[in-house]
């Protein structure tokens, strides 16, 4: 466990209309987070290439492992795929698949 | 791997940096070259899906969806199937297509954002995705892999060996 590494216990997350505030432990991706809770976000192939996971991150910062599917258009617009994403800093975290 | 781009450049390997700095101008991404042993796409000699599935697929968005997204070598029109994903039950079978032809489907062909592209405008339309995945575990269609060579011509029959 890294005791330097930016943490938040939770994140909202928007889905089909609902929000949800979703629990995340160190080193869970946004989505394993999600899935974790039973939420029904989408995805595919877990590795960052088919996009399924693409979603808009409102609020907050996120670091990608990889981001294969999206372009330099969407990551300027703030898009990112939650099967890579993990919390990068400390601030209120918003990701939002009904962009 | 050599490689000749639609340009007529050549390049003799596909991890020469002259040729994904040549694919980043092309698409205006940065990329690199990933080995993995899952989630390959497009990586089967030839891909069929059905008009059905494509026009469930359609229902289940909202909106007619145009068969080209799915960039398939073979769009089918199966008769007498209730199923209009049928497809994705022939993976480990062989279908004559044509006179000679003939086809193992060796698997789903599971999709990535390129559906998402409308064919003639290049509009986004994510939500697609998000449905294949969640609704179909992000396939549509299948992978074939040739057994036997064979020409074949729009409308032939095609049938289950």
């Amino acid at each position: 466990v890294s005791i330097n590494k930016p943490f938040i216990e939770r994140f909202r997350l928007t889905l089909d209309g609902e929000d949800y505030t979703v629990p995340i432990d160190r080193d869970e991706t946004l989505l394993q987070a999600a899935l974790n809770a039973s939420i029904d976000a989408p995805h595919t192939c877990t590795e960052g290439h088919c996009g399924s996971c693409m979603s808009l991150l409102r609020s907050g910062e996120v670091a990608m492992e990889s981001t294969c599917a999206l372009s330099k258009r969407h990551i300027k617009k703030g898009y990112v795929l939650a099967c890579q994403s993990q919390p990068s800093s400390s601030a209120p975290l918003w990701l939002d698949f009904d962009f | 791997v050599s490689i000749e781009t639609p340009a007529g450049v050549k390049y003799k390997d596909i991890v020469d940096p002259e040729f994904i700095k040549d694919l980043e101008n092309i698409t205006d991404r940065q990329l690199r070259v990933h080995f993995t042993q899952r989630g390959q796409f497009d990586a089967r000699p030839v891909s069929l899906i059905s008009l059905s599935a494509i026009e469930k697929l359609g229902e289940e968005f909202g909106e007619t969806i145009d068969k080209r997204r799915f960039r398939a070598n073979f769009y089918i029109q199966w008769e007498n199937q209730q199923d209009p994903f049928y497809e994705l039950s022939l993976v480990g079978k062989t279908l004559t297509i044509g006179n000679h032809l003939e086809v193992m489907i060796v698997e789903r062909d599971p999709r990535c954002s390129m559906i998402t592209l409308d064919p003639d405008t290049a509009e986004e339309s994510p939500k697609l995705l998000q449905l294949l995945a969640r609704k179909h575990g992000g396939d549509a269609g299948v992978f074939a892999a040739v057994l036997q060579r064979g020409r074949v011509n729009a409308g032939d029959p095609i049938y289950l060996k």
